[in-house]
């Protein structure tokens, strides 16, 4: 069975059939190629697959295609423009807080959807609104980091909010 | 995993009561526990799945005359954010804020919490403790069932197949009520409780008048600590009050060993919790 989607995915109007039974993970990697959202425990435990949905940070695996029809969605490959890197993933780069990067993109929204919501948050609500994201790699502390020196990047010159 | 699924996603009330009035339909609100055990080879594939999402009346959360009503497909990040809950049910509010991660509290609803009926839902403690009344609606009409008389067991409700779980109903205690809502995990975020307890406790010129407790994850549904209630009624609260309190819990429930714990350690930290959670009523008295 297929379904019907017209959606809008990093600003663009998408307009595509697919099958119902796919998932918001499965129709943006294998519908639309954005690869760049991952597929990590596809149970909503890890994190990696987070995208923005109407401007809230969702596990991408845990939403049918259907229940998005006219939303907005946001991924990673939204964040810079052209080569201009969006100020958070420069912020992620000049911390160190991408090791493997597997759960880069995936922590990468889940801090936009933070500073969305408070563009001045304090530690323990990085940590509150991170805490949906596993890292393996890095101990968290260079994350954290970067989110810190984003926020304060974000404050002197503000990039049109990803809602 | 879904292929063979037909998905539905209905645009009103009347739509979902008429499908699931005809096929036997699996009902989905934020997706987060059924897609997960279907993935997970838990629960086989429904033929059809029914999503509420884009019904935005089933997400309301208002106050008629001295009840709100929560919209069933309220999430738990709506919940956190409803001034009308923060105000009214503040222990409400607390057990959403720690479900799961913020992923989930986008999506997980309240209802589904409910339906799901698992005895370590986050929200059926708090719900126990102020009686809340669900609203179930059929094609024929509706039926009013309180939260203790619709669980009957771990997944099991009273709720029939053609049923659709539309509203949560609580009445605003009066007086000055007070609440509190802890629980116990593996870790802070997602991570299902171990043990959990809920508590709503009146008080009428310093003595209290009314006392509920539930306690989750401790038996095969949410339970209520009677006991706890017994020796709270009509006394002043005190360190001394607390501590039987405390001591007396922890025959109340009736744990087991899974993978996430064990009965003795549940049974000694219902105690804890219970103590934990009078002891902060306490200080917002005195305070």
């Amino acid at each position: 069975m297929m379904t019907f989607l017209d959606v809008r995915v990093n600003k663009t109007r998408v307009r595509r059939f697919v099958p119902a039974h796919f998932t918001l993970l499965r129709f943006l990697r294998e519908t639309e190629g954005l690869t760049g959202t991952k597929c990590g425990c596809e149970i909503g435990e890890c994190g990696a697959c987070t995208v923005l949905l109407d401007g809230k940070a969702v596990n991408s695996c845990l939403v049918l295609a259907p229940e998005v029809n006219g939303a907005d969605i946001w991924t990673v490959e939204g964040l810079a423009e052209g080569f201009d890197l969006h100020p958070i993933q420069k912020a992620f780069l000049d911390n160190d807080a991408v090791h493997c990067g597997y759960c880069t993109p995936g922590l990468l929204m889940s801090s936009i959807a933070l500073l969305n919501d408070d563009p001045d948050p304090s530690e323990e609500k990085i940590k509150t609104y991170i805490a949906g994201n596993l890292c393996r790699c890095t101990g968290y502390i260079p994350i954290i980091n970067a989110i810190k020196e984003a926020a304060r990047i974000l404050k002197n010159e503000p990039r049109p909010l990803l809602k | 995993m879904l292929s063979d699924s037909e998905v539905i996603v209905p645009k009103n009330i009347d739509e979902i009561l008429e499908v699931i009035s005809k096929k036997k339909a699996a009902v989905i609100a934020g997706g987060t526990d059924l897609l997960v055990r279907i993935k997970s080879g838990i629960t086989p594939p429904p033929k059809v799945i029914v999503a509420l999402d884009k019904i935005s009346s089933l997400h309301k959360i208002a106050k008629k005359g001295n009840r709100v009503i929560i919209g069933a497909s309220a999430t738990y990040n709506e919940i956190l954010h409803s001034e009308l809950i923060r105000d009214n049910f503040p222990h409400l509010v607390g057990a959403a804020a720690e479900v799961g991660s913020p992923q989930i509290r986008s999506r997980g609803t309240i209802g589904g919490n409910i339906v799901n009926a698992s005895p370590a839902g986050d929200s059926i403690p708090p719900l126990y403790t102020l009686g809340a009344e669900l609203v179930l609606r059929c094609i024929n009409g509706e039926r009013r069932v309180r939260i203790d008389k619709f669980i009957k067991g771990p997944g099991k409700t009273v709720l029939r197949k053609n049923e659709l779980l539309t509203a949560i109903e609580i009445e605003i205690p009066r007086g000055k009520p007070y609440y509190f809502f802890k629980r116990l995990g593996t870790r802070r975020a997602l991570a299902v409780a171990k043990v959990s307890a809920a508590g709503y406790i009146g008080i009428d010129k310093g003595i209290v008048e009314k006392a509920k407790i539930a306690l989750g994850a401790v038996g095969p549904t949410v339970v209520y600590s009677h006991s706890v209630e017994k020796i709270l009624l009509g006394k002043k609260l005190c360190e001394g009050i607390i501590s039987s309190s405390a001591e007396v819990s922890k025959a109340d429930c009736n744990p087991i060993d899974d993978i996430r714990s064990e009965a003795n350690y549940r049974r000694e930290m219902v105690g804890v919790l219970v103590r934990r959670g009078l002891t902060k009523i306490l200080e917002e008295i005195d305070g």
